[in-house]
């Protein structure tokens, strides 16, 4: 039987968490400690159980920390200032911390001042300010959607679809938004069509209250921001080298890497559209592979746009 | 010392033993205040092998997983120490609305899809709220990757950066990061080119922290010097274009638009947009423009009208 994975060093970052508020506190209760650090009570006690043999070595009068416990009361002195501040920001944490209060602040419509200046302290602690820049979309309806979350209300909208490259008006109860890659997604149930859909914000281009929105189950998982619906065709499609970004941009259900760096990616396509913008945008050296009829996609959407320009 | 009616072990276990050993070796090295040796320390301090290669072998592990954590262990004349001052955050003073709003972003924010909040509730921003907080319906997942933190190292310690970037060696001075359109960017001076750059972080080769230090630069602002627009990402000659947006779209490219500098939007009377932009990587230009289709065409000049119209004539006759 194999021996149980070494936990010290999570113990460790326990311990280097909550001694500075023990000893800012003095007196605590072990289920405030356990709930404020997310850890479970008995981990608390088994940590606070070690930490009064712990000190300076080699251990004399005063060389010991000062911690005790009696029944689920904690009592701390910091008689040597051991531990008695936070430690500093991982660089790790710092960004997640920096881009987390970056990002919430632009979020449209979110009182950030409580935020600016909490940044600010940390900023001025970890002589970091301006390091961290969080560009986000910030469509002008993302706040009346949240809103409308909030208060479980179904919203009419219009809203520009990229598959069918139309205004559409539909009932819609929003459920949650989230934000990937920049850009602000929704997922709610359309009413029209009966199915939870997940819409971007930034294509509504108006949205009122229609009342109160019917219950629901939660959407799946927000990981990935399209997921093809009924309807979808696979496409394959030859791409040059040049054409990394489509790969970065959209997610391929298969690419497969060719000679001189070209590659060979499939995708689920809900409209032809969408994958005339794609091919216009590519250029002469993009190929459609499949299916037969989308062969020449790239060459007819490229001849009615020229004909613009030949008017 | 009396515990509380919950379970613990009988007798110290290996895994206790060694917590108790490297938080006495970290008090050691932070607090004794001159630096010790590997002798004294794992002669004092309990837990260490009695043997003197098991012990050395031991003290190596510990200090490994010190430093994993970020700790700096010095060594001065075959003695160690760490520096408190390098280490510790001085007091935040944060007020309880400060702390609600951190909680707020931290608990909205992730990097990645399971962030850790201990190292969270180290500055204040406590686990559990007990329910307050400002409650918002909404998530946000920044992409994450493994170079960002020693960027930020580097950035927040004022220290060169040497990297290779689309295969190319440089040495960059960095002085911000930048998440834009899903990505992540180092905004850098370049000191080969003398210039400022905009690095993309998954483009990044190797990566190495200099012992060279910088002065920032007065000059460089992360927020403003990485345009956002795809076409002005270039250094090709400036080019005043014209644009008209139908009135299907004319909505989006308005909210997308509005307010930038150096953007110029006149929407018309048939609700089209008119929109005067200047355009340096044409690239750039050509995809937000076809990105469109039917609903957008160039109005001039006429030589970018002609190079949409070659571009467009490049496919239309496959």
């Amino acid at each position: 039987m194999g021996r149980p994975p070494d936990r010290t060093e999570e113990r460790l970052e326990i311990v280097l968490a909550i001694l500075p508020y023990l000893f800012e506190q003095r007196i605590a209760e072990v289920p405030d400690v356990a709930a404020r650090f997310g850890i479970p009570e008995v981990e608390v006690l088994q940590l606070l159980e070690l930490l009064p043999d712990c000190g300076l070595p080699p251990f004399g009068g005063g060389d010991l920390l000062e911690v005790s416990i009696e029944g689920t009361t904690i009592r701390a002195r910091p008689t040597q200032h051991w531990f008695n501040r936070a430690l500093r920001l991982t660089p790790t944490e710092s960004v997640a911390v920096k881009a987390a209060g970056q990002t919430l602040l632009s979020v449209p419509g979110f009182d950030g001042g409580a935020l600016r200046s909490a940044l600010a302290k940390l900023d001025a602690a970890l002589k970091t300010d301006g390091l961290v820049v969080v560009d986000l979309d910030q469509p002008p309806l993302l706040g009346l959607v949240q809103e409308a979350i909030d208060q479980h209300l179904r919203l009419a909208v219009t809203y520009w679809s990229a598959w069918r490259d139309a205004l559409t008006d539909r009932h819609i109860d929003p459920l949650r938004v989230f934000t990937e890659n920049s850009r602000w997604y929704l997922d709610a149930f359309d009413v029209e069509a009966a199915t939870m859909k997940r819409f971007r914000v930034d294509r509504t281009l108006q949205a009122e209250p229609a009342g109160p929105a019917d219950d629901h189950p939660a959407p799946p998982s927000e990981e990935g921001s399209f997921t093809p619906g009924d309807g979808a065709r696979r496409v394959v499609l030859d791409l040059p080298a040049s054409a990394a970004w489509v790969t970065e941009a959209y997610k391929a259900v298969e690419m497969t890497e060719l000679a001189g760096g070209r590659r060979r990616v499939a995708f689920d396509v809900m409209g032809e559209r969408w994958l005339e913008r794609l091919l216009l945008r590519v250029g002469p050296e993009a190929r459609v592979l499949e299916p037969a009829d989308l062969v020449d996609l790239q060459a007819q959407a490229a001849q009615r746009l020229l004909e613009r320009y030949e008017a | 010392m009396a515990g509380a009616d919950l379970p613990h072990s009988p007798a110290m276990n290996r895994a206790d033993l060694r917590l108790q050993r490297v938080v006495n070796l970290l008090t050691a090295l932070l607090y004794s205040g001159a630096p010790r040796s590997q002798e004294e320390l794992t002669s004092t301090i309990e837990g260490y092998p009695p043997t003197p290669e098991a012990r050395r072998s031991a003290f190596e592990d510990d200090k490994k997983l010190l430093r994993g954590r970020g700790f700096e262990i010095e060594l001065i004349d075959k003695r160690y120490r760490i520096d408190p001052k390098k280490h510790f955050l001085p007091d935040l003073d944060l007020t309880e609305s400060e702390e609600v709003a951190l909680r707020t972003a931290i608990r909205l924010v992730s990097l990645t899809q399971e962030q850790d909040q201990l190292p969270f509730a180290r500055i204040g921003v406590a686990f559990d709220d007990g329910g307050a907080g400002e409650a918002l319906a909404l998530r946000a997942h920044l992409a994450n990757h493994e170079l960002l933190s020693g960027v930020y190292d580097a950035m927040a310690r004022s220290q060169l950066l040497e990297l290779g970037y689309d295969g190319v060696p440089r040495v960059v001075e960095p002085h911000g990061l930048r998440f834009l359109d899903g990505f992540w960017y180092v905004v850098v001076w370049d000191r080969l080119r003398n210039a400022p750059r905009n690095l993309r972080i998954d483009r990044i080769g190797e990566l190495r922290m200099l012992a060279d230090a910088f002065v920032r630069r007065t000059g460089v602002d992360v927020a403003t010097d990485m345009p956002a627009e795809p076409w002005r990402m270039g250094n090709e000659d400036p080019v005043q274009a014209e644009v008209r947006i139908d009135p299907a779209i004319a909505f989006r490219v308005w909210h997308e638009l509005s307010g930038r500098d150096g953007i110029d939007l006149q929407p018309q009377a048939d609700g089209s947009l008119l929109v005067r932009l200047v355009v340096t990587r044409l690239d750039g230009f050509r995809s937000w423009l076809l990105g469109m289709l039917d609903h957008a065409v160039v109005i001039g000049p006429a030589d970018l009208r002609a190079e949409v119209a070659a571009w467009l004539a490049s496919m239309a006759s496959r």
